[in-house]
């Protein structure tokens, strides 16, 4: 997998710490939700059959309607949930060394691409909420910057708390580069050099 | 309210077309921002054959109809816009 594909305007040097998308069970509920709503008017065609005096006969006009009305039904609902995969599948929050980019696909016509500059970072905040979240361990990781600007929120991604640390550490070593490169300074430490292959998908 | 039954199909066409008009938008999309992982091939599959199998269970069902038939919709329904 070519994670760069996701933005294609990098910068030179420029690596991907981490691709991060939300977590399994946001689309998880649109699963189940698509579950009943295949079920459930089989059931109450079901219950339908069974107390009115409508039989079903294969070629009778109302059975051709209920038919062809299933049939647009089933397929607009497969269409809707495929929606749902695909508007998952297209967020992804992109953390380089340099920068944190946000592609956010917003139904079917509306792509948002954001970025902010990793040391322009002042607070990293990672936030659990609620026993499902704690049990599957996903949440929400905001990023603040200066007070003015709106912030970054990763919500429902996988392990927000080591994210928030990867990011915190992320902004130290693009700090620790930057006073090393300004002129006089005294500090050269190997350490801030960013880590070559870091890269996990979540 | 009566009508003929071939009104069903017509309207069921436009339902398909609506339906493959959408569903090549959301091709478009994967191809142009997503990447073409097992993922995204196995959803793409699933998507194809679930469509398939709807439309072509439609097609089946609908060679034996007798299109010429019509169709009464609320015949138990009276209408009565006088004023009295």
């Amino acid at each position: 997998m070519d994670p760069y594909k996701y933005f294609p305007d990098r910068r030179v040097n420029e690596k991907i710490v981490l691709l991060l998308r939300r977590h399994w069970h946001s689309i998880a509920k649109y699963f189940l939700v698509f579950i009943l709503q295949i079920i459930l008017p089989i059931i109450i065609f079901i219950v339908f059959l069974q107390f009115s005096e409508f039989t079903w006969e294969k070629g009778s006009p109302i059975s051709v309607l209920i038919f062809f009305g299933a049939s647009s039904y089933y397929l607009f609902i497969w269409l809707f949930f495929f929606h749902h995969w695909i508007d998952y599948y297209l967020d992804v929050w992109v953390v380089t060394d340099q920068r944190i980019i946000n592609i956010e696909q917003k139904g079917l016509f509306s792509r948002t691409i954001s970025e902010l500059n990793i040391e322009k970072i002042q607070d990293v905040t990672s936030e659990v909420k609620g026993k499902l979240a704690t049990l599957l361990k996903f949440g929400d990781v905001h990023i603040q910057t200066a007070a003015e600007e709106k912030r970054f929120i990763f919500s429902e991604i996988p392990e927000p708390r080591e994210v928030a640390a990867r990011i915190v550490e992320l902004h130290r070593e693009a700090e620790r580069k930057i006073r090393a490169h300004k002129p006089g300074s005294q500090l050269h430490d190997d350490k801030s050099s960013v880590e070559s292959n870091v890269s996990r998908t979540f | 309210m009566t009508f003929p039954l071939f009104v069903i199909l017509i309207i069921y066409i436009v339902v398909i077309i609506i339906y493959l008009i959408f569903s090549a938008v959301l091709l478009y999309h994967i191809f142009r921002f997503g990447y073409w992982d097992s993922s995204t091939r196995l959803m793409v599959f699933l998507y194809f054959i679930g469509s398939l199998v709807i439309i072509i269970a439609t097609v089946v069902y609908a060679i034996d109809i007798d299109w010429s038939d019509s169709i009464t919709l609320f015949s138990n329904i009276e209408f009565n816009f006088s004023i009295d």
